[in-house]
């Protein structure tokens, strides 16, 4: 009985719980046992909360019994990855360096999850200050791909894709600064959103780049994205570029269907070549949201390169900074893959750093202006090439330009969002010849995420990779 | 920080393909007035403009 209930949905468990059929004990119990077969697996989570979790959950089970649901996240199980601030707890943010740091406060998205009532599972692995696109942490052992663990799960959010598509979780927050919600939920066949910047406050959480990281979920499906997504944003005093604009109700968004939607399709051939299979899932997807009634036409698409490398500059610019003393005094303790990536940072100058932050309102602008103008979303691949196992993409000997090749192979398609600030959903598009998950990217205009669940809701309507479960 | 001569080469390597993209999109796009700060006010007004379509 309680298996068979960490097999349900986000929503579907939280509506259970508000109609007192499931309880919060029994959901949390049944994520519990769910994780003590796959932990050992996947190395999803770096720490296991289980006695705080039932508690937790008789709390919010009593909480019920008396008239109250809090949200409609109340009760549900859930988890994040290692960089979300608690209060006097350990927060690692993956490293080595931060084992036993403790926390001086909560994260803001932590903080509305807790009003909700959300019960915390635990704390997920991740690259090593989310700085990774593949799942390989040297400090607390790579992340495994639930669809078979010889494969990578995606960074840096790994934890977060790994336990939400192996049932562990409901659903997970994880960050993206180049694309570390997106490669994830893609490599491990789930949906994450990397809302508009500043949709989702990044108050409390490990930055990577302050100009670049974006909070969001994780989640099963598109309902349960934007269920948690309208919990965890909005604007928030202590970020401030956290947006002023109201939250809408994503959910009843959804049903909208994509009739009279336009949708631009791309095969962009920049950075990294489209595999056949990857391309081939991208055509069938344009036919599906067709057959749907959308109106589907081509997308052209800037130069990819330049949005790259301005996202370069800022990110090692920043990470840079950040990282200095640390780097200074105690350099052995980052992975090599991790210390090196920042180098370059060192020695950029301020100028360059200063004239990439002054573009992105240009690169954004032309984006919106020409290859959004007429459409509300184009659809592209996550990742262009069929995933590849942990131990071919382990850079850490090599290190250097090993490093920075294998980093643009995975982000080639996602760190280009990430300069031009807009929302992108990446959603289960099928499987490639290996049984492992292919992802879709849809990008829209800003703050439009209503728009791309519609989109991927409707998709995964008529559609059942995102219902497929590993065993 | 000191640096062996073979990795201070890959990082110079490095910068030179990252400033010269840079200073290349600089060149054809930037003019003495933009600021930094005009990429919020781009994501919220376009958003805003939208908004006034629908």
């Amino acid at each position: 009985m309680n298996a068979d209930l960490a097999l349900k949905d986000l929503s579907e468990i939280a509506d259970a719980i508000a109609a007192r059929k499931v309880t919060s004990v029994q959901a949390t119990e049944a994520c519990l046992a769910r994780i003590e077969s796959w932990q050992p697996r996947t190395n999803a989570f770096l720490r296991i909360e289980k006695d705080q979790a039932l508690s937790r959950a008789r709390a919010m089970d009593a909480e019920i019994t008396s008239g109250k649901r809090r949200s409609a996240l109340h009760g549900v199980p859930m988890a994040h990855k290692d960089m979300y601030y608690r209060e006097g707890e350990i927060s690692t943010g993956g490293s080595a360096i931060r084992k036993d740091w403790r926390a001086p406060v909560t994260a803001t998205v932590l903080e509305r999850l807790d009003a909700a009532g959300v019960v915390e599972l635990g704390f997920l692995n991740m690259a090593e200050f989310a700085a990774g696109p593949t799942g390989h942490n040297v400090h607390y052992g790579h992340c495994r791909n639930p669809w078979n663990d010889a494969y990578v799960t995606g960074g840096s959010s790994s934890g977060s894709g790994s336990s939400v598509a192996a049932r562990m979780v409901y659903g997970a927050l994880g960050s993206d600064t180049g694309g570390s919600i997106r490669l994830p939920a893609s490599a491990c066949g789930v949906v994450g959103m990397k809302a508009t910047y500043g949709r989702v406050s990044r108050a409390g959480a490990v930055a990577r780049s302050w100009s670049l990281d974006h909070v969001g979920p994780l989640t099963r499906t598109v309902r349960d994205n934007a269920r948690v997504l309208r919990v965890v944003a909005g604007a928030d005093p202590r970020d401030s570029t956290a947006s002023e604009k109201s939250v809408p109700d994503y959910e009843a968004l959804l049903e909208g269907g994509v009739n009279g939607l336009r949708i631009g399709v791309a095969l962009p051939e920049g950075l990294t070549p489209i595999d056949p299979q990857i391309g081939g899932a991208i055509e069938a997807a344009a036919t599906v949201l067709g057959k749907l009634g959308a109106t589907i036409s081509k997308a052209t698409l800037p130069d990819f390169t330049a949005l790259y490398r301005a996202a370069e500059v800022l990110v090692k610019c920043e990470a840079a900074a950040m990282h200095r003393p640390w780097i200074e005094s105690h350099p052995e303790r980052y992975a090599n893959q991790v210390r090196t990536r920042m180098e370059a940072g060192f020695f950029i100058p301020a100028t360059e750093y200063i004239d990439a932050l002054r573009l992105r309102a240009h690169f954004a602008a032309e984006f919106l202006a020409t290859t959004l103008a007429g459409i509300d979303a184009v659809l592209l691949p996550t990742i262009s090439f069929p995933l590849p196992t942990i131990a071919e993409t382990d850079v850490e000997a090599a290190g250097g330009p090993a490093t920075l090749a294998m980093v643009g192979r995975f982000t080639g398609l996602t760190r280009p969002f990430n300069t031009l600030g807009i929302p992108v959903l990446s959603v289960p598009g099928g499987f490639d010849a290996n049984g492992l998950p292919i992802g879709l990217q849809l990008v829209g205009h800003s703050f439009a995420e209503g728009t791309l669940y519609r989109i991927g809701h409707a998709y995964q309507g008529v559609t059942d990779h995102h219902r497929k479960v590993p065993v | 920080m000191k640096f062996e001569d073979k990795r201070l080469a890959e990082i110079m390597a490095e910068v030179k393909i990252l400033t010269d993209a840079v200073r290349k999109e600089s060149d054809a796009r930037l003019a003495f007035d933009d600021d930094p700060a005009a990429f919020a006010s781009v994501m919220a007004q376009a958003s805003n403009a939208e908004e006034k379509a629908k």
